[in-house]
């Protein structure tokens, strides 16, 4: 798990353009100013591709912090 | 923000409502208000005193709130849709009835959830500001006019609100979307009696006369329709050769009721001329400041509207 952790940290700080050791549970938009609406379609495609999961449109919506981000993809690669 | 919270009371209470609820909203709503000017304050906070007054809840300012934001998530949905697949996920009007217009206490949620974003997205807004101050002036004196998908109403309030003489008839296929637009006309201050409802699909039939009109309106209708061709042709022939159209649409811009996708600026123009209309002015949007180009590669909304005569116009 901590190498899935550590891709989709990898991943969101290059969408995000964010350095990666500022990337924690409590990342969301509130305290990452690239993260909009835009750039999450982003971050979900990126993710998609290179973790090799599929994440629904209904489901990809509510991820709205970094915390339910990597709960979910943990939960969908276990 | 204590300025707003002061001057814009009703607007700052519901902007407050969205921030508490959604982290994504709070971000995108607050960044423009950080950069709009008086008018738009104005403007906005007068269009949530209407919409209250259209809503008539006592819970008005947590319903607009969480209307506004039911209505962004499933944009959103469908954008997460688009992305992936390339296209719209409906394409067949009977669907889209079924699920939205067909559903009156869908389409009133519906309906404020859209106004709303006349305020609170900037492309939209971007809109509303062509509409009033390009579209408005050339037909400020004008009589007779018409509205084909009045929505939540706000385009045709200010419409008749601006050419004072202007008498006007509302076609929708929703009663919920005509009723809510007779409340707007009125929560404006203008005489309801002044327009004319007409409950219709305009796909079978379009109940105006030949070369009657003076202005036509016909914002974000297109995208609605199956057979987008055939009922521009049509509503070509209602104008008179000397009225002017709205008309406004979007390229790669999902929605759970958009069956018409156009991919390009060129695609919509040529569907403007192939079906007997000329572009007079025109206006065109991207988010984030894209260049055209870019949005039309990556398959990003780009909004546009224009001002349209017929190909016959003196």
């Amino acid at each position: 798990m901590g190498d899935l952790r550590n891709k989709t940290i990898k991943i969101f700080s290059q969408i995000m353009e964010v350095d990666e050791t500022s990337v924690t549970d409590d990342s969301s938009p509130d305290n990452v100013a690239g993260w909009d609406s835009l750039t999450h379609i982003e971050l979900i495609s990126a993710l998609e591709e290179e973790l090799s999961i599929q994440i629904s449109p209904e489901d990809s919506i509510d991820l709205e912090n970094f915390q339910m981000l990597i709960s979910f993809i943990e939960q969908k690669a276990g | 923000m204590k300025y707003m919270e002061q001057n814009y009371p009703n607007l700052w209470k519901v902007m407050s409502h969205i921030g508490n609820l959604s982290p994504f909203q709070k971000k995108a709503i607050f960044r423009l208000a950080e950069t709009s000017d008086q008018r738009f304050f104005e403007f906005a906070e007068s269009v949530v005193q209407r919409m209250l007054e259209v809503v008539d809840r006592q819970d008005g300012f947590e319903y607009i709130a969480k209307t506004y934001l039911w209505y962004t998530k499933s944009i959103r949905v469908e954008e997460m849709y688009f992305s992936k697949k390339g296209e719209y996920r409906y394409k067949n009007y009977d669907e889209v009835y079924e699920k939205v217009y067909g559903r009156d206490d869908y389409m009133i949620d519906y309906v404020v959830g859209l106004g709303m974003t006349q305020i609170f997205w900037k492309n939209h807004w971007e809109i509303f500001k062509f509409f009033l101050d390009v579209f408005i002036p050339k037909v400020k004196k004008y009589k007779s006019g018409a509205e084909i998908g009045v929505g939540h109403g706000l385009f045709h309030s200010e419409f008749l609100r601006g050419c004072p003489d202007m008498t006007s008839r509302l076609l929708d296929v929703s009663p919920s979307s005509l009723k809510t637009t007779l409340k707007m006309i009125e929560a404006t201050g203008v005489n309801p009696k002044r327009a004319t409802p007409v409950e219709c699909d305009i796909q079978k039939d379009i109940p105006i006369d030949d070369d009657s009109l003076d202005a036509l309106l016909m914002g974000e209708l297109i995208e609605h329709i199956q057979n987008g061709d055939a009922v521009m042709l049509n509503l070509a022939k209602k104008l008179k050769k000397t009225g002017y159209c709205y008309f406004s649409t979007a390229a790669n811009s999902p929605a759970e009721d958009h069956i018409l996708l156009f991919k390009t600026i060129d695609e919509i123009r040529f569907f403007i001329d192939k079906c007997g209309w000329k572009i007079i002015d025109e206006h065109i949007g991207t988010l984030r400041q894209m260049s055209v180009e870019e949005a039309e590669t990556g398959g990003h909304n780009i909004n546009y509207a224009a001002v349209l005569s017929t190909k016959n116009e003196i």
